[in-house]
This record gives structure tokens, C-alpha cells and sequence, in this order.
């Protein structure tokens, strides 16, 4: 306590109020106080000490298993087409229009190839599957995750597999071509049937270039396939089966 | 503080032991009573332990101790307005067993005297006072801590020793009977 008078003038505090307050203001801190604060300061410094050494390992460790997690969720809401937009949509609303794809099935008898879009392909695909899941399905056991490969996929093995198909349909149809030419005698030379057919690209057109044996046998049906190619504008056919139906039958007297 | 902040609760201890009796008195003249000066002196230590990390030897440590103190007070005011009703502090509290009883008993009046004679002043004189007496501050540390300019702390201070004096005047008899 200060006992300078000066001090206490400059202070504005009475010495002898201050040393009668100093006198008898003698109360001590209880002992179950200091034990209580003593005890909580050992506390801290404990937990700081358990803190410490566990923090040391256990933050990086933490954030470590944190970033791993979050690069395993989104390499598989990634894989499951979670981030991707539908492949129906993508394709059915593309530039080019719907995508030609052929299919023996569905292939009417005239030849020609239905339009077919890529998501009828998926449907009939998936379809397939569902039917012969043994040939298809590469794990019946395996969850959403495992049987959700990518619809690019799905759709890149269903373009290649109709492919195939087209490529195998028009080696079949030129095979047949060649099988009915080479069964026709002559044929390599001429064409003597009004069904032999020329392959185009998209689909086979009958066009008849000469007449048929058949015709041949009656003079009269002879003339008149005579007169088909004439009216077809077939003129060279037509003179030249004309000079065959003269040589047949000399008699025959065609009305010009 | 910095030795305990690195973990050393012996450093901590002899802080304590330097500080704690007057932090004590100070909570308990400040607020007369004793289960409210116990329960504050207990909070005004755990917040200085749960602060050593961030602590800084910016200004002594006394004035940080009383700054935490004197805060703690005005919360306790805000939320307890009633605390100036209640005056719990006990005459009989601490006796020195080397004292005869006759002296005993009167130091035990004088104390009591002093105690009503604080509770007649109001808080911010006492406040004013007891950092002076208790803690030892001057007018400048005092200021800092109670967040006043120094001219008023000088007012207080006089206003308080000026009533504190004719209160610890008057007879004991008649300064009983005003309590």
C-alpha cells in the first residue's frame, strides 16, 4: 500500500482512510477456492498435452481421409452418368435428325431400312439383354454401380454391333445377286430376266432389260415383252430381242 | 503467464499465490457478498487459464487480472441487479487464531464497519477505490481498466475516500444502526 502522503494528495485517497482499509480488509482466499482453480489450471495444461499429441497425427490423418472420400463420390456419381446428361436426349435433339440404323427385324420386304433412333436401339438393346441376361449381362450380381457402364458405351457397342449386321446384309445381298446370276445360263452376258436386279446402295430396284424364256416359248408374248421394252425405252433391248424373235420365228409378222 | 501458456502450472501457481488474496477481496468488497465474490473469482480465473493462449505481454499482468475482474463485475451487475440488496459478506470470516478474543472481536467490528461503509458508496467509487487499495493501480492503469478518462477516475476516488471517511467517523454504535 502506498504510505507517501504526497502520493496519496496526488491520488485523491485519504492515508488514513486507506491504512484503516488496510487494517482490517485481511480476508484470505478459502482453501476449497484456491484447490478448485489449481485443479482447473492442471486441467487445461492436461487436456492442452492430449490435445497436442493427438492433433498432431489425427488433423492430417482427418483432412486426408476427407479429400480421399470426396475423390471416391465423385469418380462414382462420375461413373454412374451422374454429371452427364441423358444420351437420349443428347442424340435425339442432335443437328443431323434421327440416326439411320438398320435392323434385319424390323426391315419391311421391300428392302428398305427403318429409321430407327439411337434410344429405339437402346431400348431393343437393353431389351435383348433382359431376355438372354447370360449373353449379355457381364454381372447379374453387381449393383447399380458395377452394371452402370456408361451410356456412351452402351450406345457405342450397340452402333458397332448394327454396323456388323449392315456390313453382313450386304454381303448376303450381293451373294445372292451373284448366286443368281451364275445360276442363270448366259447370264454373265445378258440379262434375260425382267426380275434380275441391279444393288444399289440403299435398296434393290428390279428393272427388266430383256425378256424371259418363258415369253420367248409364245411369239405373241415375245412381241409383247418387245413392245414393254420399246414403250420402257429399252430401244436397243428391244431391237436386238426383236432380231432374235426374226431369227425364231420367220413367219411371224410384227405390226410396226 | 507464458511460462504456463507453455504448460508450466508451477509458473501458474506462483502467479496465483501472488495475486489471488487480493483478487479476492476485491470481488468481495466490490460485491458484498461472499457466494457472489467466490463464484466471480472462480470465473475471473478460468478465463484467465482459458485465455493464456492468447495472451500477450502487452501491459502487466495485474492489469490484465483486474481488467478481466472488473469486467466480470459489470456482467454480474447487468444480469443480477439485485446484488446491492443482498450484503452476505460474514464478520467472522477468516479469524486469525494468534488474536485474543477481545481483539478479535474488535477487528471483527472495525471490519464490519468498513464493509457497510463501502456498501454505502456507490459501485464505481468502490470500484475506483478498491483498485487502488486492493490492487495497487494508479489513476492511469485504473482508468484503463474501468474504460474511463483519469479525471474521472480521480473524482471517484475522492467522492469514495471522502465518504468512506465520515462513515469510518461516526460511532460504531450509530453507523451500525444506518446499516
Amino acid at each position: 500500500m502506498n504510505q507517501d502522503n504526497d502520493k496519496y494528495e496526488a491520488m485523491d485517497v485519504d492515508p488514513q482512510v486507506s491504512a484503516h482499509y488496510e487494517k482490517f480488509a485481511d480476508q484470505k482466499t478459502p482453501a476449497d477456492l484456491d484447490r478448485a482453480v489449481m485443479h482447473e489450471a492442471r486441467r487445461a495444461v492436461r487436456a492442452d498435452n492430449r490435445g497436442g499429441s493427438f492433433g498432431a497425427w489425427f488433423r492430417p490423418v482427418a483432412f486426408m481421409t476427407t479429400v480421399g472420400l470426396s475423390l471416391v463420390i465423385i469418380l462414382d456419381l462420375n461413373d454412374a452418368g451422374f454429371f452427364s446428361p441423358p444420351a437420349d436426349m443428347s442424340f435425339e435433339t442432335a443437328p443431323p435428325g434421327p440416326v439411320k440404323v438398320p435392323d434385319d427385324s424390323a426391315a419391311d420386304a421391300s428392302g428398305n431400312l427403318p429409321q430407327m433412333t439411337v434410344s429405339e436401339v437402346m431400348r431393343q438393346k437393353k431389351s435383348a439383354a433382359a431376355q438372354s441376361p447370360a449373353v449379355d449381362a457381364p454381372d447379374n450380381s453387381s449393383n447399380d454401380a458395377g452394371v452402370s457402364k456408361s451410356r456412351a458405351a452402351v450406345v457405342n457397342d450397340a452402333f458397332t454391333a448394327e454396323i456388323k449386321n449392315a456390313e453382313q446384309r450386304v454381303e448376303k445381298t450381293e451373294a445372292a445377286v451373284d448366286a443368281n446370276l451364275q445360276s442363270r445360263p448366259g447370264a454373265a452376258v445378258q440379262f434375260t430376266a425382267p426380275q434380275a436386279t441391279i444393288a444399289t446402295e440403299s435398296h434393290l430396284v428390279v428393272e427388266p432389260v430383256a425378256c424371259s424364256n418363258e415369253q420367248k416359248s409364245a411369239v405373241e408374248e415375245w412381241w409383247k415383252c418387245i413392245e414393254t421394252l420399246r414403250m420402257s425405252g429399252l430401244t436397243e433391248a428391244a431391237d436386238r430381242e426383236l432380231e432374235n424373235l426374226r431369227e425364231n420365228f420367220p413367219e411371224f409378222e410384227a405390226s410396226e | 503467464m507464458l511460462r504456463y501458456k507453455d504448460g508450466d502450472v508451477a509458473a501458474f501457481e506462483i502467479l496465483y499465490r501472488r495475486h489471488n488474496d487480493s483478487l479476492y477481496r476485491y470481488l468481495l468488497r466490490l460485491s458484498l457478498n461472499r457466494d457472489t465474490a467466490e463464484d466471480l473469482f472462480q470465473e475471473v480465473w478460468g478465463k484467465i487459464i482459458k485465455a493464456r493462449h492468447r495472451y500477450r505481454p502487452t501491459a502487466k499482468f495485474t492489469t490484465f487480472l483486474y481488467r478481466v475482474a472488473h469486467n466480470c463485475f459489470i456482467d454480474y451487475v447487468r444480469s443480477n441487479k439485485r446484488h446491492m440488496v443482498v450484503s452476505g459478506i460474514d464478520p467472522e470470516c477468516s479469524p486469525d487464531p494468534g488474536d485474543a478474543p477481545d481483539l478479535e472481536a474488535e477487528k471483527s467490528l472495525a471490519r464490519q464497519r468498513l464493509d457497510v461503509a463501502l456498501g454505502t458508496i456507490p459501485d464505481e467509487q468502490r470500484d475506483a477505490f478498491l483498485l487502488h487499495e486492493e490492487a495497487g493501480l494508479s489513476i492511469d492503469t485504473i482508468a484503463q481498466v474501468t474504460g474511463v478518462n483519469r479525471e474521472t477516475v480521480k473524482s471517484r476516488l475522492r467522492y469514495a475516500t471522502k465518504k468512506l471517511k465520515a462513515a469510518l467517523a461516526e460511532p460504531a454504535v450509530q453507523t451500525q444502526r444506518t446499516a
